[in-house]
């Protein structure tokens, strides 16, 4: 047996120039986007391997990758059944006015929009949009470019499926539009990328669940998410995360607020996963323009969490918050290193970070280290964090009501995630606490 | 109905000994008050017979016979007797309602949500506390008097058979009062067995208790009638210890 593998055994991290040309051309992408995958493939060649990162890619083989991308291994009835699982009705999906899609594998294979695009609203698959809108070449890879990071290069390199969302002037839409990025099969790199414009006076609600059907023995989600936020516009983002089995999740989230007076909400739902690297961050290029970026979770077992959310102000008048709300149980370990960063420009910016995590049992720990950065004298950034435990006290009050020390636990755990999750969409709501008290009670 | 606690010895997790030996049987409906200085061992007789970690208890704690001594405290609440606590605590991010209807659908058997929140409503009016309290956080930035007729109401939602009653009556202004004792008259009316600590004698003015004990230094020293809480008031719980033996 010689030492050459044949093209498709190789690890997503050996792939050669010729592979990408390749897998773009079986995808029969336009040129402007193999360009951009080259780029990616340039810097991955010309940077040192992340640790953290290139380990947990390598174990997905491009093989894998293609078989899953040209045979979803779910039909759209499975499909469905999963989305139920994030709380997605199935009635929903012909309702009036909501848009909706089902992405299993990179492919999208149920979208739907009605009312709104006869307003001009554009929501299709990413395959499909990178063919048919010329706006898309306009904004695809701009905020995650393929220079950010290897993560971000990684992903734009192999990127297949998700959503495009554009929503035109003044044009806002009431209702959350949703979609559900489905991991089939083991090993898949699930490699969605999400696109948003919204152009001047716009507003959307995309709230976006990522699970699997069944417990994997191996998986990684590599999905990305960009968005661009015009004069006066408001973005709203919740992603709620619940794998089952050995999945390690790594998205890349930018949302680059160009516009004055403009918002942009980025809220991140975990509930398991066996390892997570996090760094969403959010721009904020307009003048008075505004960004969020918050985290709820819940990490048990043994997970891996390190969180590095970042808002980098370059406006004048600039404001921001960072909240990151946490339970750690059982061998949990947390790491955060949120950034508030006011650049050059930021004159007058101001923001606030808080850091909460609630630590359940003896081996579950948290570090914390916030960091606030500013290249202006008048911008006033501030953060607070603080680490607690459940006390004894607290359980045996609850005892006497008759709670057990499970039930009690829940309750203390889901008031603790109240206040955070009682801001978002209503539904959302009631899903994360059915998958919340499925984690805790386990019924 | 019976409560019975037989030879009662409490030791604090120092080992210092607080309750010293106390014996009790209630076999009726009623309102059973232990009045005692700050000290005497009320408090700790209490939590311990709930089973808090703090104390070591010797002795034995039956309920209609049954020894519950050993139970864990969320077991021994499931079988009908609970304490109403001197300082309730806040649980962040529990609304009144989530809280309470989750009480009264264990302990009354009630399966649908909206007739749980309905008897909560009925129980917060029983103690005036307004149907806004609902969708508060459980005892959450609340003044002293509204968390006891709070705690109150939560200990009616259990529908207990023994109710343990620590001090309901201290932080509560003189308006509030006649609701504490219309709560735990509720209490007694719905057929509990009341043991109700508190050392100061204002209550009575709006409840008559069916028996009065007095507490000191960790015993039972006197036992009575409302007569008995007029010799506090004119003599004092020292001199009751002092004439009973000096125990």
């Amino acid at each position: 047996m010689s030492g050459t593998r044949l093209l498709e055994d190789r690890p997503l991290t050996e792939l050669s120039r010729d592979d990408i040309v390749e897998f773009s051309r079986r995808r029969k992408e336009p040129e402007w986007v193999l360009r951009r995958r080259l780029e990616a493939f340039e810097y991955l060649r010309s940077t040192p391997p992340d640790p953290k990162i290139d380990p947990l890619i390598e174990k997905v083989t491009y093989k894998v990758f293609i078989e899953s991308l040209e045979n979803p291994v779910l039909p759209t009835e499975e499909a469905i059944k999963a989305a139920e699982r994030l709380g997605v009705k199935p009635e929903e999906l012909e309702v009036l006015a909501s848009g909706f899609s089902i992405d299993v594998d990179n492919v999208v294979v149920k979208a739907v929009l009605k009312y709104f695009e006869k307003k001009g609203v554009i929501f299709t698959s990413m395959d499909e949009a990178v063919k048919r809108y010329p706006v898309v070449k306009e904004y695809a890879f701009r905020g995650l470019h393929p220079q950010l990071n290897r993560k971000t290069a990684y992903h734009v390199m192999l990127w297949a499926g998700g959503p495009f969302i554009y929503v035109p002037r003044g044009v806002k839409i009431p209702q959350p539009l949703q979609g559900v990025f489905i991991i089939g099969r083991e090993g898949l790199g699930q490699t969605e990328h999400t696109l948003i414009v919204l152009e001047e006076g716009a507003e959307l609600h995309w709230i976006e669940g990522c699970t699997t059907p069944i417990a994997l023995r191996y998986a990684v989600h590599l999905g990305g998410l960009e968005a661009f936020v015009k004069n006066n516009a408001k973005l709203y983002v919740a992603s709620i995360n619940n794998w089952l089995g050995e999945v390690h999740h790594m998205p890349v989230k930018r949302a680059i607020v160009e516009g004055d007076n403009a918002y942009a909400e980025l809220t991140s739902i975990a509930f398991y996963s066996t390892t997570s690297h996090t760094a969403p961050r959010i721009d904020l290029r307009g003048r008075k323009s505004r960004g969020v970026i918050q985290n709820i979770a819940l990490y048990r077992d043994k997970q891996r969490v390190h969180s590095a959310p970042l808002i980098r102000y370059e406006a004048p008048e600039t404001s921001a918050q960072i909240l990151n709300r946490t339970v750690v149980k059982d061998e949990a370990v947390e790491e955060f290193n949120g950034m508030l960063y006011a650049a050059r420009g930021a004159k007058g910016a101001t923001g606030f970070m808080s850091c909460n995590t609630l630590v359940i049992g003896d081996k579950a720990k948290s570090i914390t280290v916030p960091a606030i950065g500013t290249e202006e004298k008048d911008a006033e950034l501030s953060h607070e964090a603080s680490v607690g435990r459940i006390s004894y006290e607290k359980l045996y009050y609850l005892a006497l009501m008759g709670f057990d020390e499970d039930e009690a636990t829940w309750l203390i755990v889901n008031g603790f995630f109240e206040p955070v999750i009682n801001k978002l969409p209503i539904d959302v709501q009631i899903e994360v606490k059915k998958i919340l008290e499925l984690a805790l009670l386990g019924h | 109905m019976t409560f019975e606690i037989q030879k009662v010895k409490v030791y604090t997790s120092d080992g210092k000994e607080v309750v010293k030996e106390v014996s009790l049987c209630l076999v009726k409906p009623g309102i059973y008050t232990i009045m005692g200085p700050n000290g005497a061992g009320k408090s700790s007789l209490v939590n311990a017979i709930m089973g808090h970690q703090s104390y070591r208890l010797e002795g034995r704690v039956l309920l209609e016979g049954e020894d519950i001594t050993k139970l864990p405290t969320h077991e021994k609440a499931r079988k009908g007797i609970t304490l109403a606590t001197q300082m309730p605590l806040e649980i962040e991010g529990v609304r009144v309602a989530e809280l309470l209807s989750r009480i009264i659908k264990r302990f009354q058997g009630v399966d649908k949500t909206d007739e749980a929140l309905r008897i909560a409503r009925e129980l917060l009016g029983l103690v005036g506390l307004s149907d806004s309290i609902m969708s508060r956080y459980f005892m959450v930035g609340m003044s002293g008097g509204e968390r006891k007729r709070l705690e109150l109401a939560r200990v009616l939602a259990q529908r207990p058979r023994v109710a343990l009653l620590d001090e309901p009556d201290s932080g509560v202004d003189v308006e509030s009062m006649p609701l504490v004792a219309k709560a735990i008259e509720k209490l007694r009316e719905d057929g509990a067995i009341v043991v109700l600590i508190t050392h100061q004698p204002r209550l009575f003015k709006h409840l008559e208790p069916d028996h009065v004990y007095v507490m000191y230094n960790g015993r039972i020293v006197a036992e009575g009638g409302l007569d008995l809480v007029q010799l506090i008031e004119d003599k004092g719980y020292t001199w009751i210890a002092h004439r009973n033996g000096g125990r």
